[in-house]
């Protein structure tokens, strides 16, 4: 049974939406028509520049006008705008909903909302949206979808999710984009509690996509009960640690979990991916926010 | 209780503790990955930790290694100068606090404790002018047994071993001026304390002022009292048979008593004097005896010339006793005598025998006594000079030894620096001469082998006089026809009679101190205060040997070996 009410958008949120876009500062030729401009120059209707012929290049173009006032060939470039290859990687593993009961899946409803929310800006923009929820392994793809009319039908998919088994986004990326797929933005939605986060996001660097980064946090995972010696269970792997309880561990053990998030900051910072913090109790326009401040989203069309 | 009791409980206890501490709580969570990060980091740094104690642990180990290796002179227990430890000898340091305390020189010796069980570790101790180190222990030993070793030695000048630090222990009474390296630190430990004492100071015989009077003793009495109270003194003096005189003396401190006493009517022999006095903390002085010289029938008597009054621009007087006069006359001592313009021989006499009657000339009064090819029973009270004294007689400190042929020696062994070899070359010299054994306080100036030719005693002043024995025929020796013989004779008349005879007749036990010697309240040294004398016996701490050392180096090698090989943990 879909469970819709994760996704209960009003109408002027949804405006707001639609007057969002995803930005990518790479997109490959080709493909649907869009309103990304490609980051080259191409065929389009827009004149963009000149530039010196060279051999091979198509005389159609050349200016003659220019021709004659310079003495010089000059070819003219044109615009060309395309659609934007959208990747929504979904971490749906067990430590999004650690405990049963709707207060225990605050991570993987805030994770949903905002691929939801991500999916609509897409497709309003006509760009082509994928949508892979993964944990051990990527589970049904859904998409390519273009065009808003798929956007009830990506909801839907998104409603029907449920979270489970470990979290390994490295053996997700290879199955995802083993096919081979069109160069685009890939955003990953996800807790990064796994040791196999790092090694999925170096996966991602050698296939040239444009990367979004979004953690997913909730606070009370960094809350425990530890006035005595404690067994802590892993909630993906089982895997039991025993800790002794300390009074200023959980102190220490936030600090920790920020310097595991400025770590995987630092790592996109430096190959130009955008990353984002988004806390559980962080309302989409604050995600909006910071999406905007980090080149994930632009305003207007 | 054995002790495996108690501790085989704690350990129960402990292991009862540990077996019923709660489990752990089970608490499910999102992810271990955060968790397994942070006791990461704890292990990170603990590991840094770990590795700093290593490199401490190896330094450590590198030290103690390097220092043991090296051996160096602190780890010694003997290591380094020695502090020496230099005591009075003077007769005074017997003395004893009022009602019965200690004397002074067990004073010194709490004293003395208290500095050695203070000193650094590996510390090592001279006592007075012995060189040999002791260590702290031998020395607190020392210092707690019997002190006699260190107020019997009669040198009021000994060389002080080479010492980073010199502690002299001094009532301040007496001449004692150790010999101490220049520039050593040198603290001067005072055991003086002000006490009650009357002892006699002189008590003498004097020549007779005419023919027709009966030889007369001069008695002196000098009484102190830090109270300044009457000191009640009862005075005795008796011959060898009966008490001739008892008096009851009352005596203001710092009152010297004067009495002449006609020996007249006195038994021939020893005279007594003996004094008492309540609360006398100081018994040497209160005894003196003498002999008389006039009315003894002795050898002694015969060969003890009175000591003279001598100026200054006086020459010395030396009164021979020769075996043979005759022979004397043309010897080689005889021409160098003569040629001393220094010297002058007041009379030559031969030597009498117990049985033979006395002189009827007494001798005259002289500086010095030479006694040529012979010696007297009883040393004389004035410097003596004993040439070729008999083999089977003590004389000059030289005693018979149990074997003593004649053999020709030649001198290989001279004290060049002492003031009696000055400008005289010995060495080398041809000499025939027997075995003796050299007495306490005397010194051999010329030796060849093991025997010795030229003794000089120096006894302390109380004593008796000095005295220089040539134990060898000068006659038939070449140092008759050079020049050194003349020198030192010179050298000897200078030396016998630099210190003069305080008493005319002194025996070895009367303990007859000089008036100076007495003047207990004249020090200028600050007192040392009586709660210094604690219960010092704890010897100090050894130092680490280098064994201990390597040892622990090796120790702590092996232990960071295994933790570094095995992976553990500190």
């Amino acid at each position: 049974m879909a469970d819709h009410s994760v996704f209960a958008f009003e109408p002027a949120f949804l405006a707001r939406l639609e007057r969002l876009r995803l930005l990518t500062r790479r997109v490959p030729a080709g493909g649907f028509k869009g309103e990304h401009r490609a980051s080259h120059l191409g065929s389009g209707l827009e004149f963009a520049d000149y530039r010196p012929y060279v051999e091979g290049d198509d005389v159609r173009h050349l200016d003659w006008r220019a021709y004659l006032r310079f003495d010089r060939l000059l070819l003219r470039m044109f615009e060309e705008h395309g659609d934007l290859a959208v990747y929504i990687l979904l971490d749906c593993s067990h430590s999004m909903a650690p405990t049963p009961g709707p207060g225990g899946r605050r991570k993987f409803d805030a994770a949903r909302r905002i691929a939801a929310a991500l999916t609509y800006i897409a497709l309003a923009t006509l760009d082509r949206v994928t949508l892979a929820p993964y944990s051990g392994h990527v589970h049904q793809v859904l998409g390519p979808l273009h065009g808003s009319r798929q956007v009830w039908r990506a909801l839907d998919y998104l409603a029907n999710l449920d979270t489970g088994g470990e979290t390994h986004l490295d053996r997700t990326v290879r199955e995802v984009f083993a096919a081979g797929r069109r160069r685009g933005l890939v955003i990953v939605i996800s807790d990064l509690l796994s040791d196999t986060t790092e090694g999925g996001l170096d996966l991602l660097l050698p296939l040239r996509h444009d990367v979004a980064v979004i953690q997913v946090t909730d606070h009370r995972d960094l809350e425990a009960p530890l006035d005595r010696d404690t067994t802590l269970v892993d909630s993906e792997t089982g895997d039991s640690l025993r800790i002794h309880g300390a009074p200023n561990l959980l102190h220490r053990l936030e600090r920790e979990a920020e310097a595991h998030r400025e770590e995987i900051r630092a790592r996109c910072t430096a190959r130009g991916w955008s990353f984002i913090h988004a806390p559980v109790e962080a309302s989409f326009e604050e995600l909006a926010l910071g999406a905007l401040r980090r080149g994930l989203l632009s305003r207007g069309r | 209780m054995p002790f495996w009791i108690p501790l085989g409980v704690a350990a129960l206890l402990v292991l009862a503790i540990y077996l019923i501490r709660p489990t752990a709580q089970a608490l499910p969570v999102a992810s271990t990955v955060l968790w397994r990060r942070l006791l990461a980091a704890r292990k990170r740094r603990r590991d840094r930790l770990r590795w700093l104690l290593s490199l401490l642990l190896a330094t450590a180990v590198a030290g103690l290694l390097s220092v043991a290796a090296s051996r160096a002179p602190w780890l010694q227990p003997g290591g380094g100068d020695p502090i020496a430890l230099a005591f009075d000898p003077s007769p005074t340091m017997q003395a004893r606090l009022p009602d019965g305390g200690p004397s002074r020189i067990e004073l010194a010796a709490a004293e003395a404790r208290r500095i050695v069980a203070e000193a650094e570790a590996g510390s090592r101790f001279t006592v007075n002018a012995d060189p040999a180190p002791l260590t702290s222990a031998e020395v607190l030993a020392l210092l707690s047994g019997p002190l006699e070793a260190l107020s019997n030695a009669a040198d009021t000048e000994p060389a002080i071993p080479t010492a980073r630090r010199v502690h002299v222990f001094t009532d301040g009474i007496g001449p004692f001026t150790p010999i101490i390296d220049p520039g050593t630190e040198t603290q001067i430990v005072s055991v003086l304390v002000p006490a009650r004492n009357a002892g006699i100071v002189r008590f003498a015989t004097r020549p007779p002022a005419t023919r027709a009077a009966g030889p007369e003793a001069l008695l002196e009495i000098l009484a102190t009292d830090p109270a300044d109270g009457q000191v009640p003194v009862e005075l005795t003096v008796a011959d060898s048979e009966t008490i001739r005189i008892r008096r009851q003396l009352e005596l203001e401190p710092g009152d010297r008593f004067t009495a002449l006493i006609d020996l007249g009517s006195f038994a021939p022999g020893a005279v007594t004097a003996r004094i008492e006095t309540p609360g006398d903390v100081f018994p040497l002085d209160d005894r003196a005896g003498l002999i008389d010289a006039h009315a003894a029938n002795t050898r002694t008597a015969a060969f003890s010339p009175a000591h003279r009054v001598r100026a200054p621009t006086d020459p010395w007087l030396v009164v021979v006793i020769a075996r043979s006069p005759g022979s004397f006359a043309g010897s080689a001592t005889a021409l160098a005598l003569e040629a001393d313009a220094s010297v002058d021989v007041a009379a030559v006499r031969a030597a009498t025998g117990a049985d033979d009657p006395p002189p009827e000339d007494p001798l005259p009064a002289a500086d010095i006594a030479t006694f040529h090819r012979t010696a007297p029973a009883i040393p004389p009270a004035i410097p003596a000079l004993y040439l070729d004294p008999p083999q089977a007689v003590a004389a000059g400190g030289l005693s018979p030894a149990a074997e003593a042929p004649l053999s020709p020696r030649r001198i290989d062994r001279t004290q060049a620096s002492h003031p009696l070899l000055a400008g005289v070359s010995l060495l080398d010299l041809p000499v025939v001469l027997a075995a003796r054994e050299l007495g306490p306080r005397c010194t051999a100036l010329a030796s060849a082998g093991d025997r010795t030719a030229i003794a000089a005693c120096d006894p302390a002043p109380a004593s008796g006089p000095r005295s220089l024995t040539i134990a060898f025929d000068l006659d038939h020796s070449s140092l008759a026809q050079r020049p050194d013989l003349a020198a030192l004779f010179q050298n000897a008349a200078t030396w016998l009679t630099e210190t003069p005879a305080i008493t005319g007749d002194l025996t070895a036990d009367t303990g007859l101190q000089a008036d100076w010697a007495t003047r207990i309240n004249d020090s200028t040294l600050e007192p040392v205060p009586t709660d210094r004398l604690s219960d010092l016996n704890r010897p100090n701490r050894r130092p680490w040997s280098w064994r201990t050392l390597a040892l622990a180096g090796l120790l702590f090698a092996s232990f960071e070996a295994i933790t570094f090989f095995r992976g553990l943990t500190l």
